[in-house]
């Protein structure tokens, strides 16, 4: 009896498998879960945050500047009197945002550079992988303030550089994928078949390295939200009076002995979101892909 | 072995030539003309724009001013401050001893702790230190560096007064942002050696020094860590380039006038040749660390060699 359903399980097995089944898996590790929920958290926070958020977060009360925390302003409030538990509130929806944006530059250049390397290979190979191992030379924070000092502080050019810095990682990365790919039998068959390059990287190469893709866009996203809230604290990211939460820190930073709330706050919600990041990636590389590791 | 070396300095020179045409491009690419931010709200009269203009060489072709920027580097003259007027690399040099002392004293904390955190972890796997130190480091690498560095001011600065709050001079200055890159970069070290020291105790040598009754210490310090060392010092020689990177932040934190404030307030003042000494300086300094890490790599790990 016993031995029967084992069987029927391990039969059953590949009929569940599909993105619930992964869903399952990502739950079932722990700090995938644990991950998720921080994620989730932030993400709620986000698209809610009008209606989360008890006041304006924009609103000055000047009489009632760098109030404690309290029943009333839970994270206190700011020198201008703004209550900073809207305005951390809303600083997701920016982190979020932002950090997303730069992932997504990143991913969509690198995935594009490492196919044509990995794809083409010769000379053409030899030439991307020689400027994306220069390029990779550079510590990140540095590509992304050179790039930050020739486009100006502000959170735009701050997420183009941000998003600059990640292309030969993932370039890297993605043209390492593609060279196993390509050698595989039903890539090489169909290729024998007759099908066309572009079909060859769309419906062959392409589908097979989206995990991985989704694996290292995830490990990518609390390293990216890192540096822009270093960029936005730094101030050359994000500028007054946008609410991104590295520089909710920076215009607190004078009134840090008196209001060390205003300090500690964003500083958990950022440590919190890159947290969850980390452990759901973590949780998705154990998952999809172990040769990651 | 010889040839090994000779490979990595002979792509030194070349990774260090389009380094500095990254860093000369720089000037070419920002928008706006230099004496516009140079004069930045005067009216300088023409005469002296085009006595400038020539004197910088902007009158002149793009190659032609990388060369003679390229020449400027051999010779150590990297132009001249727009703020104060003064050689950039007077500037640089005064400052460039400060970032390499707070590095080398947190790489230093971050070894110290990191390998002990993390071979403590591996030896104890599963138990209750094992998950704290783990849980511990995840927490590094998730914290902002500022916001750490922050906290320490407040409680080593502000609360118990130990340590002065900004500046740098004193070792007393030198503490805090020293603990504060130091604890960051523990967390990926003490991971790091974690995962190689597991590897290594898995291995059979080791159940063969067990089995000839070798204390545990000799078998965990000289057998195993003695091992798991190369793949530990890659990681750190690595992490002292970024720490370079990071330390634009913490030196920011904390008033420690190294190479990083000094970039961040000149990006920030479009000051251009400063940002560019500056970024020379660093990206130059992590060409050289990593080439370093790769011959001492050489030494310790013969396979790689032959490859």
């Amino acid at each position: 009896m016993n031995n029967e359903s084992k069987e029927r399980q391990t039969k059953e097995e590949p009929l569940t498998r599909g993105w619930l089944y992964s869903l399952r898996k990502v739950i079932k590790h722990k700090q995938g879960l644990v991950g998720g929920i921080l994620v989730l958290i932030i993400v709620i926070m986000a698209i809610f945050a009008p209606y989360i958020a008890p006041r304006n977060p924009y609103e000055r009360n000047v009489p009632r500047m760098l109030e404690a925390p309290s029943g009333e302003h839970w994270f206190g409030t700011d020198m201008q009197g703004r209550d900073l538990f809207s305005q951390v509130i809303y600083g997701s929806r920016i982190t979020l945002v932002a950090g997303l944006a730069s992932v997504l530059i990143s991913m969509v250049l690198g995935v594009i550079i490492g196919i044509i390397a990995g794809f083409h290979g010769g000379r053409l190979d030899l030439f991307i992988s020689a400027v994306i191992d220069f390029l990779l030379s550079f510590p990140t924070l540095i590509l992304a303030l050179i790039v930050v000092s020739i486009l100006g502080p502000g959170l735009n050019n701050a997420v183009l550089a941000v998003g600059f810095q990640g292309i030969p990682i993932f370039a890297r990365f993605i043209r390492g994928e593609v060279m196993v790919q390509k050698e595989v039998g039903y890539v090489e068959g169909s290729f024998a078949l007759g099908a066309s390059k572009f079909r060859l990287v769309f419906r062959h190469i392409l589908p097979n390295i989206i995990p991985s893709i989704t694996v290292m866009a995830t490990l990518e996203l609390p390293r990216v939200i890192l540096m822009l809230a270093g960029l936005g604290f730094i101030g050359l990211g994000a500028q007054p009076p946008v609410l991104e939460w590295g520089r909710l820190m920076v215009s607190a930073r004078d009134y840090f002995f008196l209001a060390p709330w205003l300090i500690n706050f964003p500083g958990v919600a950022i440590m919190i979101s890159v947290f969850g990041f980390n452990l759901l990636g973590n949780a998705l590389r154990d998952v999809f892909d172990p040769s990651l590791q | 072995m010889t040839q090994y070396i000779l490979k990595k300095l002979i792509v030194l020179p070349v990774l260090l030539f389009f380094i500095s045409m990254v860093v000369f491009s720089i000037q070419v690419l920002v928008p706006g003309d230099p004496i516009e931010i140079m004069f930045f709200g005067e009216e300088p009269s023409p005469e002296l724009v085009a006595r400038i203009r020539a004197e910088m060489g902007l009158d002149r072709p793009v190659y032609s001013q990388f060369f003679s920027f390229l020449g400027g580097i051999f010779e150590g003259d990297l132009g001249t401050s727009y703020r104060s007027r003064q050689p950039v690399t007077v500037e640089i040099a005064a400052r460039f001893p400060r970032t390499l002392q707070l590095a080398i004293v947190s790489i230093g904390i971050s070894g110290v702790l990191g390998i002990s955190m993390g071979v403590t972890a591996a030896y104890k796997k599963d138990s209750f230190f094992d998950l704290f130190s783990m849980g511990f480091a995840l927490i590094g690498l998730s914290m902002p560096i500022f916001w750490l560095g922050m906290l320490l001011i407040d409680i080593f600065g502000v609360r118990l007064g130990w340590f002065p709050v900004f500046g740098s001079g004193t070792w007393r200055h030198l503490v805090m942002p020293a603990m504060t890159l130091g604890f960051i970069n523990a967390a990926v070290v003490a991971r790091i050696s974690r995962s190689t020291m597991l590897e290594e105790l898995r291995k059979d040598y080791i159940r063969t020094a067990r089995a000839k009754g070798l204390i545990e210490r000799v078998v965990l310090l000289g057998h195993a860590l003695k091992n798991a060392f190369i793949p530990i010092i890659t990681v750190m020689g690595l992490r002292f380039g970024n720490l370079l990177g990071s330390a634009f932040i913490t030196e920011t934190v904390f008033a420690w006038h190294g190479i990083g404030e000094l970039g961040v307030m000149a990006i920030q003042a479009r000051d251009f040749p400063v940002v560019q000494g500056v970024v020379l300086t660093v990206a130059t300094g992590y060409v050289l660390i990593n080439t370093g890490v790769d011959i001492i790599y050489g030494f310790l790990n013969p396979k790689i060699r032959f490859r």
